[in-house]
């Protein structure tokens, strides 16, 4: 097991969302990485439970905004995520396209080609009031 | 013929200089049509097919071009 995706585990155990398994248990004693990782975060509990004893707050009142506010991070960035892929999903069929196209310039199909852009450009023709009909639709 | 000959006789460089403005006008439309919220799909693989008259179709029906040929109304 690689010591990060322990790492996300310990966490979670940390947090009580899983029991520590036997599994983890054993890397814990061999792995000093995450021996180091899982004593921090220990170690920060013991703070914490002592820093509460001192100032007398027993309980932390979690921050709605600030939740919202992480929530809304992560939205943001996962939607940002998802935009590269397509991105580069659509950067990937382009350089298709266009290599099929050198392929047919390189094998001399340039007769194909000309049917082709006769076509697109027939079909942009039959086309063009379908889309400024959609944009007018957009605008009202 | 003869047409079709000329085409043949262009140098390679310029048939990868083609292809490489028509890759960049596609990416460009693309982003665009995503910035502005367009179909970018439709519209990135519609820059695809030819150059620049795709790029120009592009700006004219999301820039709404037809609006600078409608006549003025008097009191405006």
């Amino acid at each position: 097991m690689d010591c990060k995706r322990i790492q996300e585990q310990l966490t979670d155990v940390f947090f009580g969302e899983q029991d520590m398994s036997g599994q983890q248990k054993e890397h814990l004693e061999h792995c000093e990485e995450c021996r180091g990782y899982w004593e921090s975060l220990t170690a920060f509990d013991s703070e914490l439970r002592e820093e509460m004893k001192e100032t007398g707050i027993l309980t932390i009142e979690p921050d709605e905004m600030l939740i919202r506010q992480a929530f809304a991070k992560a939205d943001g960035v996962l939607e940002e995520r998802g935009k590269n892929r397509q991105f580069i999903l659509f950067v990937g069929i382009a350089l298709g396209v266009v290599g099929c196209l050198g392929l047919m310039i390189a094998f001399g199909k340039l007769d194909l080609l000309l049917y082709e852009q006769v076509v697109a450009t027939l079909l942009t023709l039959i086309g063009l009031p379908f889309m400024v009909r959609q944009s007018l639709k957009k605008e009202w | 013929m003869k047409q079709h000959n000329d085409i043949v006789e262009l140098p390679p460089i310029l048939w990868v200089l083609l292809c490489l403005v028509l890759l960049t006008q596609a990416i460009l439309i693309y982003k665009d049509a995503e910035w502005r919220g367009e179909n970018k799909w439709f519209w990135g693989l519609f820059g695809l097919l030819n150059v620049p008259s795709s790029g120009l179709i592009y700006l004219f029906v999301t820039r709404r071009c037809w609006r600078w040929f409608r006549p003025k109304k008097r009191d405006e």
